[in-house]
């Protein structure tokens, strides 16, 4: 079987989905109510070293993913144990933002469904994308993204008539400690969930840099983002905008124009139906690799199946109002923390220190010759 | 009820459609893992569908979390 390649855009474009996926309609800083802007600007400038250490793995281990690179440095073991962590945290991350997208699909259309069916549908078409492969999901995001832009635009363009530029006063009235606690929030949630990528971007094509593929991917998602937070700061207010579930589709549900033109915030759902298909199915490709790899199986694809069908189950128990979902971010920010920092640190530190003994060595051996010959 | 009957539907085409090629193609590990996920997913939905309360894993995270940081979920 030939090993499936994205390119450079691609990539970028996943990334960008992958990260504006649920946040866009969870909402991200809202505790910290019209600072929410600030908070989203400071989460950026902190997932820069973090993206970085990304980056670098998937320079020092060309052509591996995750789970190799763990199986590699920390033994077959160790190794092993530390990717099954990670496959659980994907399956893990994947029913969250499935139950996302099932609560609000509930709270703004289709009440009266039962979750199970909007999860079973999502569910299909995540199997669906992630069966087709990795190339498959790159070509959609290539189109997916040019649609998520123009509905942040045409929405942000749409409510220039209901907004109000003084709701982002006073300026960090919440204190910095506030902030910053709120801003870790936003990095742990979504930035620096790109940790998942570095099980797929073993598949970028050689000559693109990961480097590049991260920055402008996670660039891009965050500059949508800000967008996002600004416009709903704008139009709600701060008080407003830490006191609600679903920012971004009560900001547009309340734009009318020319007294007939109403009901933006179905464009909020395609963005849903776009990005965070993205987010479900990259979450699904990450835990089937990681199966395939722990487990030494033949084809990642055989278990994609039973796999979704694990994430949708927890995805039905995992919370039980809409609430409690909400309630769960602070959680999150503490328990993602070593996915998202520690192993990868780890992973680096022991790699580089790996490195620089194999230099070294290789130093020494080419020095050796020279000296007898002298 | 309607659950159960959905759920039956989709786990029959699946078994159909994508378990049964593993079989014959001898490839058994995967075999055995979709088989085991496939019955455990299948029991949860139908315990679901019969109205039982299924505890969320969610919970001993937050409280073991909640207790080693001191936050409240």
């Amino acid at each position: 079987m030939n090993k499936e390649m994205i390119s450079l855009k691609q990539a970028v474009c996943i990334i960008a989905l992958f990260v504006f996926g649920s946040s866009a309609i969870v909402g991200v800083s809202g505790e910290a109510k019209q600072d929410g802007w600030l908070a989203l600007l400071i989460a950026i400038a902190f997932a820069v070293p973090v993206i970085f250490i990304y980056g670098r793995l998937l320079v020092l281990f060309k052509d591996m993913d995750i789970f190799d690179m763990f199986i590699t440095t920390f033994g077959k073991f160790f190794g092993k144990a530390i990717s099954i962590l990670y496959i659980l945290y994907a399956i893990h991350l994947g029913s969250l933002v499935t139950r996302n997208f099932s609560e609000f699909i509930q709270v703004s259309t289709l009440d009266h469904t039962p979750q199970f069916f909007t999860i079973a549908f999502i569910g299909l078409l995540c199997i669906l994308a992630v069966k087709s492969g990795i190339e498959v999901l790159g070509r959609w995001s290539l189109i997916g993204i040019v649609i998520v832009i123009l509905i942040v635009v045409i929405t942000s363009l749409m409510s220039m008539s209901i907004i109000r530029f003084e709701h982002i006063l006073p300026i960090a009235s919440q204190g910095f400690s506030k902030i910053l606690g709120v801003s870790y929030g936003t990095l742990t949630f979504p930035f620096a969930e790109s940790v998942l990528f570095l099980g797929v971007l073993s598949t970028l094509k050689p000559k693109a840099s990961p480097y590049k593929a991260y920055y402008f991917g996670v660039g891009l998602g965050g500059l949508l983002l800000f967008i996002v937070v600004l416009r709903n700061t704008f139009v709600l207010g701060g008080e407003l905008l830490g006191n609600i579930y679903f920012p971004s589709y009560i900001s547009t549900s309340i734009i009318i124009l020319g007294n007939f033109l109403s009901r933006f915030e179905e464009l909020i759902g395609a963005n849903l139906l776009i990005a965070g298909f993205v987010k479900i199915s990259i979450c699904l490709y990450v835990a089937c690799v990681g199966i395939y790899k722990v487990f030494n199986l033949k084809n990642y694809r055989s278990i994609v199946v039973p796999t979704a069908l694990f994430m949708l189950t927890l995805a039905c128990i995992i919370y039980k109002s809409t609430m409690e979902m909400f309630n769960w971010l602070k959680i999150y920010s503490i328990y993602a923390a070593p996915f998202e920092f520690i192993f990868p640190i780890l992973l680096l530190v022991v790699a580089e220190i790996k490195e620089k003994i194999k230099k070294n060595k290789e130093e020494k051996e080419n020095e050796l010759p020279e000296e007898e010959l002298t | 009820m309607e659950n159960i009957i959905f759920c039956s539907i989709i786990y029959f085409f699946f078994v159909i459609f994508d378990l049964k090629p593993l079989a014959k193609n001898k490839d058994f590990k995967a075999f055995w893992f979709y088989t085991v996920l496939l019955i455990l997913t299948y029991a949860v939905h139908i315990l679901i569908g019969i109205g039982v309360d299924i505890p969320s894993p969610a919970e001993p995270i937050a409280k073991g979390i909640g207790a080693l940081f001191n936050v409240r979920s």
